[in-house]
């Protein structure tokens, strides 16, 4: 903690190195929640530039026993649930054919299928699923990225879990 | 369908695109060198721009900018309508791996979108002002009584315009900005300068949690520490009144400068102070509910008294910390990231200026005066 008190002082005072070596290891975390909320690699790739930028920029906004993980997931969660909000253009993506792909191969076929039921949850419940599930996230960490008490994320999970059943399933019977 | 099995195929959906390797290098070698604002253009933003400007040409079209906006700005400084807004801006150059970058000072024409670079005449003292590593960060104000860019926030300037403070190291100086004569007016302790407010110059002391207020006068030099009520960060201040509050207390903390007395409002929820009005009314950003209130609601309110807030938007890039908020008569004018500006006044609600298409501007544009 104390290190990290340390290249934080570094990294506000203008040091790229100690911004790399705060926010660097969280790049990785960042893209896998970035995708698993957008499922875009370029629009992930720029949510997580988008939140290093303001991360970069912000950094008086952390506080005193604060994490820098919670506090960097929080900032790309938030830049995603923005595109989100702001893709008008997801809906040409979506109706993109997935099934009339020449040789579909199950594996990504089904894939698409899951990441399609994906998108219709809100930016909560899905935001709750990837951090836990994709990227890693214990409860408690989700709920500091969310800002929500954990009791909140469990029921975001679960109902998230209980709306993606019923599709999950029909893939299930089709492809097996 | 069990839960493992649900999850496993939920997480091999999403595991079809691998992080790219380059992606960690990429994203810091493209932040700029200084910890500024810096330009992102998106389609959502160059669409944004075009409804912007349709939003101005319409007002002026139906004559609002011209009736609407009369309103509490001092007499040295009539309301300029928006329609013949040129409105004082600053930025930086593209960044480079390794070189520094100038700012670079000027107006944006509201009407036809075109920034003006300041005349070099009236650039005196930003011209020594190069991107720094400051923990608090540049500042570049236009000074209108003077007709000059300087390099403080605009609350660091005499009423008169003629004089201004600055922080160096600890220590606040005072300098005339016609000759340029510079002196210390406080050695050491000073955490933050925060206003030059009714011929006093207040400036915070302390550190961590518990930070206090002190005033000096500029024609003295005498100083004088404030007892405070409770523990604050002081950080925001208006022409009339400082503003403090303890974390996460609820409540914020008033001093008023003309009468010399400390009053406390209390709030029904979690805010961040971002700025003042015209008025001297605390610009908050709500927190969002949960266990760390780490993030914001995105909510921006106008406080009116005491457990008492107009809500006037929620914009999730409206946050606390490093947006510049500038009152101008019945508006506020908030620096947005990415090229962007918000507008509030009490008639149009929220308004979004975005310039990220405006090839004419500086990168990181943020808004240094109200409407000239």
């Amino acid at each position: 903690m104390d290190e990290e008190l340390a290249l934080l002082e570094r990294a506000r005072s203008g040091d790229r190195e100690a911004f790399d070596a705060l926010v660097g290891p969280l790049i990785e975390p960042g893209y896998r929640l970035a995708f698993g909320m957008l499922h875009d690699r370029e629009s992930a790739e720029d949510a997580v530039q988008e939140a290093a930028f303001r991360a970069w920029v912000r950094l008086e906004n952390v506080r005193p026993g604060w994490s820098m993980r919670p506090w960097f997931l929080g900032i790309v969660a938030n830049q995603c649930r923005n595109t989100r909000r702001g893709r008008w253009w997801s809906v040409v993506k979506l109706s993109a054919p997935w099934r009339t792909v020449a040789s579909p191969e199950d594996q990504i076929v089904r894939g698409a299928d899951l990441r399609r039921a994906l998108r219709r949850l809100s930016s909560d419940r899905l935001e709750a699923l990837v951090l836990h599930y994709y990227v890693g996230l214990s409860l408690d960490e989700v709920a500091a990225v969310a800002g929500v008490p954990t009791g909140t994320v469990k029921s975001r999970i679960y109902r998230a879990l209980e709306q993606l059943r019923p599709q999950v399933e029909q893939i299930s019977e089709v492809f097996g | 369908m069990n839960d493992d099995l649900l999850i496993r195929r939920i997480a091999a959906s999403l595991d079809v695109a691998p992080l790219d390797p380059s992606l960690r290098h990429r994203v810091m070698s493209s932040l700029p060198l200084a910890r500024h604002r810096a330009g992102r253009i998106n389609w959502a933003q160059a669409i944004a721009v075009g409804l912007a400007i349709a939003v101005i040409v319409g007002m002026v079209a139906i004559g609002y900018f011209r009736s609407g906006l009369r309103g509490s700005q001092p007499a040295s400084h009539p309301p300029v309508p928006l329609s013949e807004c040129r409105l004082p801006v600053y930025g930086f150059g593209i960044y480079q791996a390794g070189q520094q970058s100038d700012y670079e000072v000027g107006f944006l024409d509201l009407s036809t979108q075109i920034f003006t670079p300041a005349a070099s005449s009236t650039t005196g003292p930003v011209d020594h002002l190069r991107i720094s590593s400051s923990l608090d960060g540049v500042h570049i104000a236009y000074d209108r009584v003077a007709g000059m860019w300087l390099p403080v926030k605009s609350e660091w300037i005499a009423n008169d315009g003629l004089s201004y403070v600055y922080m160096s190291g600890t220590d606040i100086h005072l300098k005339d900005v016609r000759t340029g004569f510079d002196r210390t007016l406080v050695r050491s302790g000073v955490v933050r300068l925060l206003v030059w407010s009714n011929g006093k110059v207040y400036y915070s002391t302390g550190g961590g949690y518990s930070v206090g207020l002190a005033e000096v006068d500029p024609r003295t030099g005498k100083s004088h520490d404030f007892s405070v009520p409770q523990l604050s960060e002081w950080w925001i201040a208006s022409q009339d009144a400082i503003w403090g509050s303890a974390y996460y207390s609820g409540h914020l903390t008033r001093y008023d400068t003309s009468t010399g007395t400390f009053s406390t409002w209390t709030l029904d929820r979690l805010v961040d102070i971002i700025g003042v009005d015209s008025s001297g009314r605390p610009v908050v950003v709500q927190r969002a509910e949960g266990t760390d209130h780490s993030t914001t609601s995105g909510q921006v309110m106008i406080m009116r008294g005491s457990g008492d807030g107009e809500a006037i938007g929620g914009k999730d890039d409206i946050l606390s910390a490093d947006t510049t908020v500038i009152a101008d008569g019945d508006r506020i004018w908030f620096s947005g990231t990415g090229q962007r500006i918000w507008l509030y006044s009490p008639t149009t609600g929220l308004l979004l200026l975005d310039q990220s298409a405006n090839a004419s501007l500086p990168n990181g544009l943020v808004i240094a005066g109200g409407c000239v």
